[in-house]
């Protein structure tokens, strides 16, 4: 029977989200209905849930169908955890229970993110495409909870927030009482008809990003420029240049070609979840970048890492300099984001890059804001900012960036450590 | 509210009608010949151009127009001022080389090029350029060979199968060398020697059609510039009229000029650029090199039986390797020697006598561009042999194919230890 | 006890900014906090006002004004 059903999934084409010009001619056709109804204000829940649910098991067929497995697993770890918590919370609040079930709800993660780094680049049984950002929501109901801000949950709407079909594999990240909102209201006709239109600009936009733009810089243009880099070799050449910002626009519009996708399909689903990119390349600055690039997943990092470890350094005085207190939780949130990306020396390096990064740009802020109240006080006016200097900003943001999106890329690691000629 | 509605959907419904034209009907010209995209495509080496089908076609039923397909690899790619493309304009040749090659394409990627162009093949001509340097113990690059396949080659393929021998193999070797290959289901089908169902066949001529308007229509977006830049300018400095004695003069006076740094007659900018500070590194690195036992010599048979089926009269071309190079780096000549025997006994013996063999001649000076690429004289000297070959009317050949090249035991035969004439 | 005046005093210790005049104005776009001032706020407010502030509590759109702190510590000191 087990044998039977394995030999079933593994017969089923698979289906990456939003891989094939068929994903889509599918998938928009299948959600003619609810679009239908709700432009008449009702959600067909089960319809819904269906629909999402067949896409859902077409992403883990064929050779990978075990990944179904782990997935099943795994919801069914996170809803026994979160369901504990939940029902212990209510009368207690204590940080060991606390610290338990984050513990034993990123325990998945820590075994698939580890296991590489360990097993020779073997990947662990317990993976599967999208762990990260379940696990992303449900540590977050975790803290809501224990903040008291979150209070009921209900297991129905619970399993449709975590296997949410348009952001499963790669978010964006929700939040549970926001999607809740959501989903237990229909947007009003115009509201909808808003939705609507937006849905249809990001598909396409999403088309355009994803097909022509990632496709020409991470095809046409990455794939000679790697060549011909590892055939030059040595530390440094001008190929290495040329794939540096050829991978860093391919990164960009590939994962925001997807995540307009995701954003279109919530939204003819009625659900407005967050959006994940708002012109990144044109951040002034570091910290303004991050408020700018995977933005749910920055947020996140931001509510539920540093502003933790910033509590806690605080609330205990760990510091007597808020300075120092700020950049202590930076590097350790940025260190943590490059853990989480993947237990090698670039993404790690990566993360503590960019944490540096926001220290000294956070530094300068400063001290530009000292500089202009001391002139200010002596009667000059305050330094100049205008578009030129707002220029020079960006253009030293995006060439850092740049440089660290190469060594996220790991070119640079088969480049200086695995070039065989 | 409706209003608003069709200014939302509207556009897109447009768009949508636009793309259906273009799939379903395809461009309004597309039955057309056009002169100038045909010679742009013949020596583009475009990637495009080598993968689709709609400008191999065009330019192969061209009638007023000859055009020969010379499938090789990368050495269509040295494009010197003797280059077959640039001779054929030259001197006004009654033909002009469709080139079909690229660096890494071997024999499977010969293969289900030719299904693409079967009907424009059938008793004519063409030239073959076959490498030793193909039949590598490892199995072929399966990276190269995903990249140059396409949609439509596998169409092609499924359409043209008639579940023979050398079809199930041909699929076998699909399906090992590209695992998710496109229409999977239908290639493992002709692996497993099923008949195609008259669902299958309906499917592929309405993905075949489909895919034919698609080509028709980008394909003229990726023609090149190999005609402006690489040959029309190498046309204006050959000698007029032709002359073999001035000609020869002006390959050694130009290879002379462009191969002053190495001591291997080795293209200047080659050694320096691809060569480089790996040169140390080089030294005897191809001392265990061995093109004697290759599965390729299986997939070469599966081209070789596809050009009987179309009564394709063709001459294999042969080339040596740069003898100086090759001491450096160690490649023993007997075991090339042994392989160029290899390849030889498996065509003549099945009745392709037409076989330029020039691996003998890697010591000639000026013969070899690179390490294992024609330049100059050598590009003459193939022109010496394949040119009265596509000029002058030649007797119809005999085929006669025996499968057993479609084996292991072939696959696995030793030319060095053994006589290639007692297989059979 | 005066809730406004002490938050008042309050940032201007933390951050030196003065928002008595700008009750009503959005602090994170004004530059007065940011995740990290936040963070001090509610450390501080927890020891002034003896009241538990969760961090996801002060989110950006309800606890983003002077106005609508003072609001918020009101609710949460009766509750």
């Amino acid at each position: 029977m087990m044998q039977g059903l394995i030999q079933w999934l593994q017969s089923i084409p698979n289906w990456q989200p939003y891989g094939e010009p068929k994903y889509f001619a599918w998938l928009l056709a299948l959600l003619i209905p609810i679009v239908v109804a709700m432009f008449f204000g009702r959600r067909l829940k089960i319809y819904q849930s269906l629909v999402s649910l067949g896409f859902i098991v077409v992403m883990y067929t064929g050779a990978s169908y075990h990944q179904l497995f782990a997935l099943v697993a795994y919801v069914i770890w996170q809803t026994i955890i979160v369901f504990a918590y939940h029902a212990y919370r209510k009368n207690h609040d204590t940080f060991p229970v606390f610290a338990g079930a984050v513990f034993l709800a990123i325990l998945p993660l820590i075994f698939v993110k580890v296991t590489p780094a360990i097993d020779d680049g073997n990947n662990s049984l317990l993976g599967f495409l999208g762990i990260s950002y379940l696990t992303f929501r449900s540590v977050a109901m975790l803290m809501e909870m224990r903040d008291g801000v979150l209070k009921d949950i209900k297991l129905s709407t619970f399993l449709r927030f975590m296997l949410y079909m348009p952001t499963i594999s790669s978010g964006p990240i929700d939040r549970y009482r926001r999607f809740e909102e959501d989903y237990d209201n229909v947007p009003t006709r115009a509201e909808y008809l808003d939705l609507l239109e937006k849905s249809v600009w990001y598909l396409m936009l999403g088309f355009f990003y994803k097909y022509v733009l990632a496709y020409f810089f991470g095809t046409i243009l990455l794939v000679p420029l790697k060549a011909h880099a590892l055939a030059v070799g040595g530390w440094m050449n001008w190929s290495t240049v040329g794939v540096m910002y050829a991978y860093g626009f391919d990164l960009f519009f590939d994962f925001a070609g997807y995540s307009l996708f995701a954003v279109a399909i919530s939204y003819l689903m009625g659900i407005k979840i967050p959006m994940n990119f708002n012109q990144p390349f044109k951040s002034p600055n570091i910290k303004d970048f991050w408020n700018r690039w995977h933005i749910s997943l920055s947020f996140w990092f931001r509510d539920f890492v540093f502003m933790r470890i910033v509590f806690v350094l605080v609330k205990n005085k760990v510091f007597k300099n808020r300075n120092v207190t700020s950049s202590v939780a930076y590097i350790l949130n940025m260190l943590i984001m490059g853990f989480w990306h993947g237990v090698t020396w670039y993404y790690i390096s990566y993360g503590l890059l960019h944490g540096l990064a926001i220290v000294v740009n956070d530094a300068w802020l400063r001290k530009k804001k000292k500089i202009n109240k001391e002139r200010r006080l002596a009667g000059n006016p305050p330094l100049p900012s205008n578009k030129w200097t707002t220029a020079l900003g960006i253009v030293v943001t995006f060439q850092f960036v740049m440089i660290s999106f190469l060594l996220f890329s790991g070119f640079l690691d088969q480049l200086w450590f695995h070039n065989i000629k | 509210m409706l209003k608003r509605l069709a200014l939302i959907f509207g556009p897109v419904v447009v768009a949508a009608i636009l793309v259906l034209t273009v799939m379903f009907v395809g461009p309004i010209d597309k039955h057309k010949h056009n002169l100038a995209n045909e010679e742009q495509a013949a020596v583009s080496l475009s990637p495009t151009v080598f993968r689709q089908a709609y400008l191999k076609n065009m330019a192969l039923s061209d009638e007023d127009h000859r055009f020969v397909p010379f499938f090789g690899s990368s050495e269509w790619n040295r494009m010197d001022a003797f280059h077959p493309a640039v001779l054929a304009r030259a001197y006004h040749r009654n033909y002009q080389p469709f080139l079909l090659g690229q660096k890494g394409a071997e024999a499977l990627t010969q293969y289900f090029g030719m299904q693409q162009i079967m009907q424009n093949m059938h008793h004519k001509q063409a030239v073959f350029f076959v490498s030793p340097q193909w039949f590598t113990k490892a199995d072929q690059q399966s990276a190269a060979f995903q990249f140059y396949f396409s949609k439509s080659q596998a169409l092609a393929f499924l359409k043209n199968q008639t579940d023979t021998f050398a079809d199930r193999y041909a699929a076998k070797r699909l399906l090992a060398t590209y695992p998710n290959v496109p229409y999977r289901n239908l290639v493992q089908k002709v692996a497993d020697g099923q008949k195609l169902s008259n669902l299958d066949e309906k499917y592929l001529d309405f993905q075949g059609q489909v895919h034919a308007n698609e080509d028709a229509f980008f394909s003229r977006f990726d023609i090149g510039t190999n005609l402006k830049k690489r040959v029309l300018p190498k046309v204006k400095e050959l000698p007029q009229p032709y002359n073999a004695q001035a000609l020869d003069a002006k390959a050694v006076q130009l290879g002379e000029s462009q191969t002053r740094n190495n001591r291997f007659g080795i293209l200047d900018n080659f050694f320096t650029n691809r060569i480089g500070s790996s040169f140390p590194s080089l030294k005897n690195a191809q001392a265990h090199f061995n093109y004697t036992q290759s599965a390729e010599y299986s997939d070469f048979q599966l081209d070789l039986d596809q050009l009987a089926k179309t009564h394709t009269n063709v001459i294999f071309v042969i080339p040596p390797v740069n003898s100086k190079w090759a001491k450096y780096t160690g490649l023993n000549e007997n075991m090339y020697q042994a392989s160029v025997r290899k390849i030889k006994h498996q065509l003549t013996s099945q009745g392709f006598n037409n076989i330029l063999d020039l691996s003998r001649r890697g010591n000639e000076p000026y013969f070899m561009e690179d390490t294992i690429h024609l330049g100059w004289r050598g590009w003459l000297a193939f022109d010496k042999g394949v040119a009265p070959f596509l000029e002058h009317k030649q007797p119809a050949p005999v085929y006669h194919l025996n499968n057993h090249f479609i084996s292991e035991d072939w696959n696995n035969f030793d030319p060095i230890n053994n006589d290639v004439n007692t297989f059979k | 006890m005066d809730i406004q005046a002490d938050l008042i005093e309050m940032i201007d210790d933390l951050f030196m900014e003065d928002i008595s005049d700008i009750m009503d104005e959005d602090l994170y776009n004004a530059g007065i906090l940011d995740s990290m001032g936040t963070v001090e706020l509610i450390v501080a407010m927890e020891e002034k006002f003896g009241i538990k502030v969760p961090v996801s509590e002060l989110g950006r759109d309800d606890w983003n004004t002077g106005n609508k702190i003072v609001a918020g510590i009101k609710g949460l000191k009766n509750a």
